[in-house]
């Protein structure tokens, strides 16, 4: 599809014999020289006609665009966005053609009927036929902007053509917008914003669940025809500052930004429609620093890169985000993971004490790595090493005995409630120690009736009966000041069992992601 | 489990059904199907895969064209008794990362009344709350919808039909997927509604909750299997007639009636 539309746009190039290049505002009136500073001042001053309107153009467009995205967006409709957008092209050259020159009544209602023409075909083709959506809408899309383009060639050929400008709306030329385009444009944008909040409810309810609203009676097919309306309106502001082929980028690009930073849609509708601003002015502005720096990609370059800062820096769904909470968690599991590396040798040993050769020798580890992994633990006051002894503090303890609890209930309701076999259970605890919350280990306490021995007959630390009694015998409260190894070994020994080495082999491999 | 219906009077019909045809893409699903649902119940749909039970309780809510037949809700068209009749579809049919809270869901339960142009009001509020509190879900009115469980996402559908105040509740699988909490505060719910007079229709997979849970059970298979209180049409022949195999001819109908409109 994609190839098809730049071939068309290569067979109007090679017709019409013109490079269409992007234009943008500065060149109604750059004679003058000046440097980049001069043009941002005069810029910023807005004392400027050109500037004036260039700019009211790009804030309708962004606001227009940005409201009507972000439902877009949320009802998944961003390709019919696109389709749309290429699709309004031949109507814009019959109003031209009807008008003779480049009115913008004429252009509207064209663009208009060309967009809802296109927007019924699409839906004709699917409902009778075995074609599907996504294939409908691109032959509707390609054959409405090859029509578009076949005009647009012919037009080129007449005698007006030359001074059309038409050429322009591929890429915008938000230069060429005069006032009674801006008058147009900000009449259809005050609708499109009426039209969006007066109907906020039914356009929320529709676009979240659709059978629902319709069970209370909200015609969710007019107001599915009322957004294409609205979005073909959006469309025809964009055109002419951004382009028939960039417009779409204006409505889906503010709103996907907006939809990683919020979860309320009046916030949504809100940040959605000041990226498309911000995107539109900042477009506008870097277009009128200097020669040859066009409009409508700059805006969409701008609001781009919006997408971009929020996709990596949004509070909660940014990539950096994801990525610094998965770091804490490897360590996290990476800290849990040798603390009951010790336990598990202080529990064979029956001791308080034991050395990191031994630790090491458990992971399938050399004593360095393990070394390592212990100089991190030892910072947080978890465990004490002195020469090539090592030892829990009460803390590493408390934490050990947690993450051990954890993974022997989890073996034992494995083995006992969903009847897996015990030799099938290690692998699923080595995961869910490390993250079962503290509720769940309640209730796997509660239902397993507070058992003090797991699958592999080794004794489950740290479990407490609600009532005080034989089950309060082994509590964690081997507290000792850091530094001093004391009674720590809680309980009586678990006898040993031959599983018990299969699992020690497998503990330094074990997949947490 | 069945508390005395004899208590009530003469039971008024809700919803009448008569000769409803239902086809999707001219394949009919539902054939002839003839009910008289009386008030006041709580109202068990049971039947296989593909008997058609969601698509009678659309059929009933006129999200579906009908292929023939009609459907009167309280002697009323369905367009014009919408507010008597709340409706709760499948938890899978909605994208649940949309971006509104459990609050906003509940507010649109208050959607129908308020016309296409009202705002939410202070008493919507209320009543969102009210039902939130029903479900125990009041804590949770401010969180984003995706960070719930699925016990609670249907909580927070079934607080958004409570919210309507409706007469009629229909109920697509609400019991699918969900935690031993969310079913107990379910079947709660149904007994309030029906303390109320409220009819309760809900669509289920689940045989044994279907037998305890309901006065009444409509077994369903394509057409109407049987319809009567649960102790006299839950019984091993109609069970074993509704998802028996025998009904292959009818789909084989059903495969033709298609193949020849297409």
């Amino acid at each position: 599809m994609m190839r098809l539309r730049n071939l068309m746009i290569g067979a109007l190039l090679a017709c019409s014999g013109t490079v269409a290049y992007a234009a943008k505002i500065g060149d109604v009136d750059m004679g003058d020289g000046g440097g980049i500073a001069a043009q941002a001042l005069r810029f910023v001053r807005l004392t400027d006609p050109s500037v004036r309107l260039g700019l009211t153009g790009a804030v309708l467009l962004g606001l227009t665009c940005g409201l009507l995205g972000a439902f877009i967006v949320l009802r998944r409709l961003s390709l019919m966005g696109d389709g749309l957008g290429h699709s309004v092209l031949p109507g814009v050259a019959i109003g031209f053609l009807v008008a003779g020159r480049k009115a913008p009544g004429p252009i509207f209602v064209g663009a208009l009927t060309a967009g809802i023409v296109a927007s019924a075909l699409m839906s004709a083709i699917v409902r009778h036929s075995r074609i599907k959506q996504d294939a409908a809408m691109g032959v509707v899309l390609s054959g409405f902007f090859g029509v578009g383009i076949v005009l647009l060639t012919r037009i080129q050929k007449l005698p007006f053509g030359n001074q059309s400008g038409l050429d322009k709306f591929l890429f915008g030329q938000a230069a060429a917008m005069g006032s009674d385009d801006i008058t147009w444009m900000a009449v259809m944008t005050a609708l499109a914003v009426a039209t969006v909040l007066v109907f906020y409810k039914q356009f929320a309810v529709t676009s979240f669940d659709e059978p629902f609203a319709q069970s209370i009676g909200i015609p969710n097919r007019f107001f599915h025809y009322l957004l294409m309306g609205l979005l073909t309106v959006a469309t025809v502001i964009s055109i002419q500052a951004v382009g028939v082929v960039l417009v779409s980028a204006m409505l889906i690009i503010p709103a996907a930004t907006a939809y990683l930073l919020t979860d309320r849609l009046p916030v949504m509708l809100a940040l959605s429609a000041l990226f498309g601003i911000l995107s539109g002015v900042l477009g506008a502005f870097i277009s009128f620093l200097g020669p040859s720096l066009p409009t409508g990609p700059f805006m969409v370059v701008s609001a781009a890169t919006f997408f971009t800062s929020a996709y990596i820096l949004s509070p909660r769904y940014g990539v950096l985000v994801r990525f610094v909470r998965l770091v804490r968690k490897r360590r996290r599991v990476a800290i849990e993971n040798i603390l009951k590396s010790v336990y598990h040798a202080l529990e064979l040993l029956e001791g308080e004490v034991t050395t990191i050769e031994t630790v090491a020798a458990a992971r399938g580890e050399t004593s360095d790595v393990v070394r390592g992994h212990l100089h991190a633990v030892v910072k947080k006051g978890f465990v004490v090493i002195e020469g090539p002894r090592v030892c829990l503090t009460a803390t590493g303890t408390e934490r050990a005995e947690r993450v051990v609890r954890n993974h022997r209930l989890w073996e034992l309701y494995l083995t006992k409630e969903a009847e897996i076999a015990s030799d099938h259970v290690h692998e699923d605890a080595e995961e869910i120690e490390h993250v079962l919350g503290e509720d769940i280990v309640r209730q796997l306490e509660e239902q397993l009736d507070y058992p003090d021995t797991g699958p592999h007959g080794r004794r489950i630390p740290g479990v407490q009966a609600p009532r005080s009694g034989e089950g309060k015998a082994w509590t964690t409260s081997s507290r000792r000041s850091s530094g001093t190894a004391s009674s720590s070994s809680p309980g009586p020994p678990a006898p040993r069992r031959r599983c018990g080495s299969w699992s020690w082999a497998r503990l330094w491999r074990s997949r947490v992601r | 489990m069945s508390t005395d219906p004899n208590a009530k009077p003469a039971q008024a019909t809700c919803i009448e059904v008569h000769d409803l045809t239902v086809s999707y893409h001219k394949k009919p699903v539902l054939w002839n199907v003839d009910l008289d649902i009386p008030s006041g119940n709580l109202i068990g749909i049971i039947g296989p895969n593909g008997a058609g039970k969601s698509t009678l309780i659309k059929a009933i809510m006129g999200l579906l064209p009908l292929a023939s037949g009609w459907i009167k809700v309280f002697g009323k068209s369905i367009g014009d008794a919408r507010r008597l009749v709340a409706y709760v579809p499948q938890r899978e049919s909605v994208d649940w990362d949309f971006p509104v809270t459990v609050m906003d869901v509940v507010l649109m339960g208050r959607y129908g009344r308020l016309g296409w142009f009202g705002r939410v009001r202070a008493e919507d509020r209320v009543a969102a709350l009210d039902a939130l509190d029903k479900l125990g879900m009041r804590p949770f009115a401010k969180r984003q919808i995706s960070n719930l469980s699925g016990g609670q996402q249907q909580r927070v559908f079934l607080a958004r039909a409570l919210a309507q105040d409706s007469q009629v509740y229909l109920m697509d699988e609400p019991f699918v997927g969900v935690d031993a909490a969310t079913e107990n505060a379910i079947v709660t719910l149904l007994q309030a509604l029906r303390a109320e007079g409220k009819t309760v229709i809900v669509v289920n997979h689940d045989l044994e909750a279907a037998r305890q849970y309901f006065d009444y059970l409509l077994l369903l298979n394509m057409r109407v299997v049987a319809f009567g209180p649960t102790k006299e049409v839950f019984t091993p022949e109609l069970l074993q007639k509704t998802y028996g195999g025998r009904l292959t001819i009818l789909a084989d109908a059903a495969d033709a009636v298609w193949r020849a409109e297409r």
